[in-house]
């Protein structure tokens, strides 16, 4: 379950996010929407600890991770460009987590197998990044974040700037996955459809 | 005939007279294998080898060490002052090199392995800067970011993430730091004294002051087998970690106080490294014996010094003479190939043949009656136009490439000849280029020392000719002179790039 209490966020004495406070139970979605520029992505940067919040604590299952660095928070993050590294294969990528996390080389692979088994892409295991189409990035990148089973999934706008057939393919496969994975995830979206159709809840990100 | 073609044939002409012809002159006329086993085989030449490797290769580490942090810290972060800082950074990568070695000497007066290492990093960290900075600078943040979602402590998404990417960057840096050092001549000229020797210096004895030109030409080719090796292993490995980034604009530098601590303090010790040399120069030009004087600074406006067989106005005279002609030379033709599409190897070549075996070419070709340059005065700013090619080049390309064939093509559609396109679209919107491209190919001349040694008469003495012989000589007035003639081009170098 992730506890989100009095969360503010500011930069340069802009507040950006002021004094929020949600929760996502464990295994649910919970969409977060709002026009452009409103402090959407800087909501899940200070959750996953990119930046810092200057107020307010963030738990996973009762535990504060507020203070602790982004490696150390156990949040996996997909943002809007999937950020793939570009020095590294499809499976060198979803790979990474878990090589960080010392996983053995057998595991490694069988967890990599599972999930570009799980986002339709084995074919693609040892493509070049640069070489994947704008659907195919972020079926990865999602498979990446996925790869070290994250205690929380956080998507920026995962699905923007597609066209409309990969969107909608995408759309149900996202839901699919999420449904499968059972993880806790907060979704950041801008289209309303997307969030009835992928969260189990809304909520509208008030300006301030 | 294309037009690309006809573009180069005055640059391929030119280069090919003064670089090209010279170069395999020396190496077919006086390359003898005898000579050449011969050198391997002598203990004491085998001994200067040695020297200019090594020296090279813990140059560049240092060089790496230094350049490197102050790389990230620039690339990475934005703080009040990190122009400036870039600027003095940036700056000795056209100072020329005895002026740095001028610089070393005044803080030590010493001599030796140490302070030909420092001249080499204080010349060379601009060479990381310019290379690697753009490069770290387009890594974009965010991956930096999902590494760490993904479980990466900094260190970890360093070396994983980052340092993939702009390996070949460094590797490209180290290499040519390598070779400027590898063939460094005004630096060891100066500050290896006596008993340090490398392959470069060790040409021009053997060349100009033994008259032992197949033993220079065998040690060139010993230094161009060993630069070609370093370039072929570097290349391959370059090849190897290269990798295409597809990021399109630099990353927005983080500009939190706490982020800032570290970067300036790497920036505020590597600008002290870099810039007490300088300053050292400007200090001992006006202090001699303790005692603060201007004697130094009259001198080379108005008086005369025995150690010189010329008057220190004259040297300058025809150093800024020098610097406008061969500027006058080098930028058409740099525009010329600029403007083509044409492949650069060839006009690469002069970063990569040292100064000295283009020296021994120079003075063995054109020392025939038809053909008898060498002494000539207008020898030298051509020769000093051939070596400043290259690097003009390079500093005319980005701004040719970004004009837009649209322009062009709206021009012709409003009846305007391909000529007149170029005076009245294009060349307005080279102007910045041009004039930066003038202050760099004037900062060459001015400093360049290694080609001219071989070239210089009594009537041709150079600033940094003139330098080198005043700080060789014993004599705290001479010295102070040798200082004084020093600080005056850091001021004239500073101020023409800066005026660019």
């Amino acid at each position: 379950m992730l506890n989100v209490s009095n969360l503010s966020v500011a930069f340069d004495n802009r507040v950006i996010v002021d004094n929020l406070s949600f929760t996502v139970p464990t295994g649910e979605t919970l969409a977060i929407t709002g026009p452009s520029g409103i402090g959407k992505t800087t909501l899940l940067h200070a959750i996953c600890g990119i930046i810092r919040t200057t107020h307010g604590t963030i738990h996973i299952d009762n535990v504060d991770i507020s203070a602790l660095p982004t490696h150390k928070r156990g949040i996996g993050l997909v943002s809007q460009t999937g950020d793939l590294f570009p020095t590294m294969t499809v499976s060198q990528n979803i790979e990474f987590g878990l090589r960080i996390a010392k996983i053995s080389k057998t595991d490694r692979t069988s967890r990599v197998s599972e999930l570009l088994e799980m986002v339709n892409l084995a074919h693609l295991a040892h493509r070049n990044v640069a070489e994947l189409s704008g659907g195919e990035a972020r079926r990865i990148a999602l498979a990446r974040a996925l790869a070290p089973r994250p205690q929380v999934l956080l998507l920026d706008e995962p699905l923007s700037g597609l066209d409309q057939e990969t969107h909608k393919s995408l759309m149900s496969d996202l839901a699919r996955v999420l449904k499968q994975t059972t993880t806790t995830a907060l979704l950041v979206t801008h289209d309303q459809i997307e969030a009835d159709f992928l969260a189990n809840m809304t909520f509208v990100l008030p300006r301030t | 005939m294309s037009k690309t073609k006809t573009h180069l044939i005055a640059p391929v002409v030119f280069l090919s007279v003064f670089f090209v012809v010279p170069v395999a002159n020396a190496l077919l006329r006086f390359f003898r294998f005898t000579e050449f086993s011969n050198v391997l085989g002598n203990q004491s030449l085998r001994g200067v080898a040695w020297f200019s490797l090594w020296q090279a290769i813990l140059s560049t580490l240092a060089t790496l060490a230094i350049g490197l942090p102050v790389t990230w810290a620039l690339s990475r972060f934005t703080f009040r002052g990190s122009r400036i800082a870039r600027g003095t950074l940036t700056a000795p990568f056209v100072l020329p090199a005895v002026v740095v070695a001028a610089g070393v000497l005044a803080i030590s007066d010493l001599r030796g392995v140490a302070p030909i290492i420092w001249a080499h990093v204080v010349f060379n960290v601009s060479v990381v800067l310019r290379i690697v900075g753009p490069r770290w600078t387009m890594v974009n943040h965010r991956l930096e970011h999902a590494a760490a979602t993904l479980g990466a402590r900094p260190s970890h998404a360093f070396t994983h993430v980052v340092l993939p990417q702009i390996s070949d960057a460094i590797i490209g840096a180290a290499t040519l730091v390598f070779v400027y050092c590898f063939t460094s001549f005004g630096v060891i000229a100066i500050l290896g004294g006596v008993s340090r020797r490398t392959l470069e210096t060790e040409i021009f004895t053997q060349a100009v002051r033994l008259g032992n030109t197949a033993t220079a030409t065998a040690l060139a080719v010993v230094q161009a087998i060993i630069i070609g090796a370093v370039f072929f292993i570097t290349c391959r490995s370059s090849r190897a970690n290269s990798t295409s980034l597809h990021v399109s604009a630099p990353q927005p530098l983080r500009t939190k106080p706490r982020h800032r601590i570290t970067p300036l303090l790497i920036t505020a010790v590597v600008i002290i490294i870099v810039a007490s040399p300088l300053l050292a120069t400007i200090y001992r030009s006006l202090v001699a014996n303790s005692q603060f004087s201007f004697s130094a600074w009259r001198t080379i406006f108005s008086g005369s010094l025995p150690a010189l067989s010329v008057s220190p106005q004259s040297v300058i005279t025809t150093s800024l003479v020098f610097a406008i002609t061969a500027a006058c030379i080098c930028i058409p033709l740099a525009l010329l190939v600029a403007t083509s599409s044409a492949p650069r190897a060839l006009f690469s070549l002069p970063l990569i043949v040292s100064a000295a075996t283009l020296g021994i070419g120079l003075i063995i070709t054109f020392n025939r009656s038809a053909f008898s340059w060498r002494s000539e005065r207008w020898f030298i700013p051509v020769i000093h136009a051939v070596i400043a090619l290259p690097l003009v080049i390079r500093a005319l390309e980005p701004a040719t490439r970004a004009i837009p064939s649209s322009l062009r093509n709206a021009s012709a559609t409003l009846g305007a000849s391909p000529f007149t396109t170029w005076c009245r679209v294009e060349l307005p919107l080279l102007k910045p280029a041009l004039l930066r491209a003038t202050g760099l190919s004037m900062a060459v001349s001015l400093g360049e020392f290694g080609a001219t040694s071989f070239l210089s008469r009594s009537g041709s003495t150079t600033l940094p000719i003139a330098i080198a012989q005043l700080l060789g000589r014993p004599g705290a007035a001479t010295q102070q002179t040798g200082f004084a003639l020093a600080a005056l081009m850091v001021l004239v170098t500073v101020g023409v790039m800066s005026r660019a």
